[in-house]
């Protein structure tokens, strides 16, 4: 292993953030899971380096976004980034690249698509904080005071050595690719509060279409929609995994994420697969979700054979 | 002997986490939520390896568990197990209580809303101060943020409902009513809650650090001990 690189970001857009698969054994004390927002395309950017699956990887929200490298490694770009150039030249996402020391890599905010991640080989390296490299904005937690990163600020990535580091040219797959502005379906498994609610609003939650509001972020997105209102009884707050589906009491929904609250006292309705919430985190506000009833077992199944394939399981 | 059949239920909720009720007549007991606590710490150590994170809070206990290790029949047969003996044990032994002592400095410097919450009850502000600080509170589940206990349950007399505009800074320390339920500030964030004083303790200072650093968990029992102006700056208080 060689002295390590750093990448300078000089534009990292309005919410670039270090994320890894989040933190494990902290919620029972209030803090945040965090992790990377879009699991599939976090996991592929690190596949494709040969990198541990957990690796901290780079999550830039929109863009645009410009970085230098100081020394060579190489990296991976996957998510919402199309046009992307290499001191200029245009390179494609979804693959591996090399990168010299002085290198400059951009590009402009995606057509589609939210989030990018940007993997360099071994990962980021920030000073291995007990909680991991995830970073909260919310909470403040995690490396950099939880981001977003600022303008020009630099990140450590540990360096190559060539001759012992022959790695496979990969590329993703076209058919792992996802297309992020294709009508998205929600699963939901009904669950938690899920008969407390009246069938007149059960019906309407699965027959509307739903709009992405504005206040969507990491914590979670609320939706807006045709729903009527519900009265709902005292609830004691429990915990809340990773896609619950809040219902306020003025009937539009909340779908929890990432950088959500540990415990809630809003019934939920259900809880949403996590393979959904993945490329929920790739939507933007404006566009339109619907939510059907899911089959937990069945969801089990495609997730445990997601992470076999990023070996995780 | 084994608890009652119907102490609890065991739900799946999403592919790596079920959630546990319990069973309680109108508000959970906090010999409930101190047996809870306890089910908590036998499952992590009897399960090590099977359960991430473990979050309990009033008369519930959700548990993300590695659900590529295990089915998830095999692992809800486990925690049944294992929290029926916790809960037996809890039954026969009460488990050991923390009790911490929280000073607390009640003022109008401190306390933005003490005048206007003990005006509102028609009370004045010594007696609303006995009130608060009398009975020791019991930690039902900590959230909101790192470190945010929710302790229960104020004095029927001192319920106050969450300001109508939630404050943009509360200081770190302060100590405020939402309903029937007390808390502390750990660090200074945005906040809705009714402030009457503050504390010169650290309540969590592990914003990075171990994570036995927090002064606070579920189950423990806390008082709040009222204090004069000198010696919350003895013991490290701010005012500002």
């Amino acid at each position: 292993m060689n002295a390590g690189g750093t990448v300078t970001l000089h534009k990292p857009g309005p919410c670039a953030l270090l994320q890894d698969l989040g933190r494990k054994g902290w919620q029972h004390l209030g803090f945040c899971q965090s992790g990377a927002m879009d699991e599939h395309a976090f996991l592929w950017a690190n596949k494709l380096l040969g990198n541990r699956p957990a690796c901290a990887a780079l999550e830039i929200t929109l863009g645009p976004f410009a970085c230098r490298f100081d020394s060579a490694t190489r990296i991976a770009l996957t998510g919402a980034a199309e046009r992307i150039f290499l001191n200029g030249e245009a390179v494609r996402p979804w693959q591996q690249l090399p990168v010299a020391g002085g290198d400059e890599l951009r590009f402009d905010a995606p057509a589609r698509g939210l989030r990018t991640y940007l993997a360099v080989r071994h990962g980021f390296d920030p000073d291995s904080p007990p909680m991991g490299a995830s970073m909260a904005v919310r909470e403040k937690t995690g490396p950099f005071g939880g981001g977003p990163l600022p303008p020009q600020c630099s990140l450590a990535f540990r360096g190559l050595t060539p001759a012992a580091d022959r790695h496979r040219r990969l590329a993703t797959p076209a058919r792992f690719i996802p297309r992020y502005d294709m009508p998205l379906h929600l699963y939901l498994y009904p669950g938690f509060q899920h008969d407390s609610f009246s069938p007149h609003y059960i019906e309407a939650f699965f027959n509307t279409e739903f709009t992405i509001t504005s206040r969507a972020n990491r914590m979670a997105y609320p939706l807006a929609g045709d729903t009527p209102g519900c009265r709902q009884a005292h609830l004691m707050s429990e915990g809340t995994p990773f896609g619950a589906v809040q219902i306020p009491p003025d009937g539009q929904p909340i779908i929890l994420l990432k950088e959500r609250q540990t415990i809630g006292g809003y019934p939920k309705i259900g809880c949403l697969s996590h393979l959904d919430c993945f490329a929920l985190a790739q939507r933007r506000p404006g566009e339109k979700v619907r939510f059907a009833r899911g089959n937990l077992a069945d969801s089990r199944y495609r997730l445990k054979t997601f992470y076999t394939f990023f070996d995780l399981a | 002997m084994t608890p009652a059949g119907n102490a609890f239920s065991i739900s799946q909720v999403c592919e790596d986490a079920v959630i546990v009720h319990f069973r309680y007549q109108r508000i959970p007991a906090p010999e409930l939520v101190r047996a809870i606590a306890a089910c908590r710490r036998q499952l992590i150590a009897e399960l090590p390896g099977l359960i991430d994170d473990c979050v309990a809070s009033y008369a519930s206990l959700l548990i993300y568990y590695a659900f590529t290790r295990i089915p998830v029949e095999d692992f809800i047969e486990k925690i049944t197990a294992s929290i029926n003996t916790a809960l037996c044990a809890a039954e026969e032994r009460p488990p050991a209580t923390t009790a911490v002592e929280v000073p607390t400095y009640y003022s109008a410097e401190t306390g933005p809303d003490l005048a206007r919450l003990a005006a509102l009850k028609e009370i004045d502000v010594h007696r609303l101060i006995q009130l608060h600080s009398q009975t020791p509170y019991t930690v039902y589940a900590i959230g909101f943020a790192p470190g945010f206990a929710y302790m229960g349950f104020v004095d029927a007399l001192l319920a106050a409902p969450r300001l109508d505009k939630p404050r943009k800074a509360v200081t770190r320390g302060s100590v405020g009513i939402a309903d029937r339920q007390t808390g502390i500030y750990p660090s200074d964030s945005p906040g809705g809650w009714n402030i009457i004083g503050r504390t010169p303790l650290d309540i969590f200072t592990a914003a990075a650090g171990g994570r036995d650093n927090c002064l606070l968990k579920v189950g423990d029992s806390v008082i709040f001990k009222p204090i004069d102006r000198g010696e919350f700056i003895r013991l490290g208080g701010k005012l500002s």
